[in-house]
């Protein structure tokens, strides 16, 4: 979960994610951000998120961020 | 001076200057010409309780602005929907609108790539005044983006979305005065309109360009996993392949070292301390 933040908070700064349930309602993340984040993800777990994945409901919150690395193994 | 405001556009930059808007004694309605899974528009209003409109017919959009009577200022960012003159000639409305590169170059679509492709050091945003022509309204303010070695177009279409909006706030009282002078847009070779099924060198990487626009040219292609073009291609021992991925290493010494090897399914090009390695896939007929 560490590494999730870390990496959301170098893709935009401005907002505390750990306290959003919902980033897309929040305006944290827009589509730029989902696919730089998505960039991220890949290069730090070493994973292949695949374009079909880019859905606003893997992308709403921390939660729903660990249970899309959970199903590529992390 | 305006009885009304509208805000025309989607992604972070519609929705950061709605959020300036919103804070305006004035009504505001929120338009996107286009479904977004990731509107961030659409979330915003509903959060602010403000009017908002998804109208994806241009027809209907252009009815739209034709029918407003009271003095309204259009606020177009990031916005797919062009202004037609029935429109732009309606003397209620004054239109302003965003635009991801330092115009007069670059008008149209997917600017941050063309930036690149060009291999020019600076890019940056305008926001101008509306007029038929397609971005070539008097400027109203413009600010500079340097572009970087590893600068993709993901990159600095971010980046011109955060600084549109710091802008956008700065122009905004003058605007609403109409205490402000735009700047009329030189003519010239600077000007050109890239059209939203334009690709850098046609989506084919030459493999005679030297590194650095060989670079450029896949920083410019690279919007990460959005499908803004096709996958870049390289024509290559009477095959065409797909590049699907490409690296920068640093590191090495050897500055006059130059060399490129292909070995399906990689492509490995070395030149300075420049290296690209790329994945390849052949293309399907």
């Amino acid at each position: 979960m560490e590494k999730i933040l870390f990496i959301l908070n170098q893709i935009r700064p401005e907002f505390d994610f750990a306290s959003s349930s919902d980033f897309l309602a929040d305006g944290m993340l827009d589509s730029f951000d989902v696919v730089a984040l998505v960039a991220a993800l890949d290069s730090t777990f070493g994973i292949s998120i695949d374009g079909t994945e880019i859905v606003p409901e893997n992308f709403q919150n921390l939660a729903a961020l660990r249970l899309l690395l959970e199903r590529h193994g992390i | 001076m305006f009885d009304r405001l509208i805000l025309i556009g989607t992604g972070r930059v519609a929705r950061g200057c709605a959020e300036v808007l919103a804070h305006l004694d004035l009504p505001l309605t929120c338009i996107e010409p286009e479904q977004s899974d990731f509107s961030l528009v659409r979330s915003f209003c509903a959060q602010r309780n403000l009017e908002y409109k998804l109208i994806s017919e241009r027809r209907e959009l252009s009815q739209f602005f034709m029918n407003i009577s009271v003095p309204s200022l259009v606020v177009s960012a990031h916005n797919i929907y062009i202004f037609p003159l029935q429109v732009v000639k309606n003397p209620a409305l004054k239109i302003i609108n965003f635009h991801n590169a330092l115009l007069p170059k670059h008008g149209g679509h997917n600017a941050p790539s063309w930036a690149i492709f060009d291999m020019e050091e600076t890019s940056g945003i305008t926001w101008h005044e509306v007029i038929a022509e397609i971005d070539r309204g008097g400027i109203i303010t413009q600010s500079e983006i340097p572009i970087g070695e590893r600068t993709t177009a993901l990159d600095l279409t971010m980046r011109c979305a955060d600084l549109g909006i710091e802008s956008f706030k700065e122009i905004l009282p003058g605007v609403l005065a109409g205490d402000y002078r735009p700047r009329i847009q030189t003519s010239g070779a600077a000007y050109k309109v890239h059209h939203s099924k334009d690709v850098p060198n046609d989506g084919m990487l030459d493999l005679s360009w030297d590194i650095r626009k060989i670079s450029a040219f896949l920083r410019s292609m690279d919007y990460g996993k959005l499908s803004v073009f096709p996958p870049p291609r390289l024509g290559i021992l009477g095959n065409v392949f797909n590049l699907h991925k490409y690296t920068f290493l640093e590191g090495f010494d050897e500055h006059d070292r130059q060399s490129i090897a292909f070995d399906p399914p990689k492509l490995s090009i070395i030149s300075g301390n420049i290296q690209i390695e790329a994945a390849c896939a052949r293309r399907d007929a």
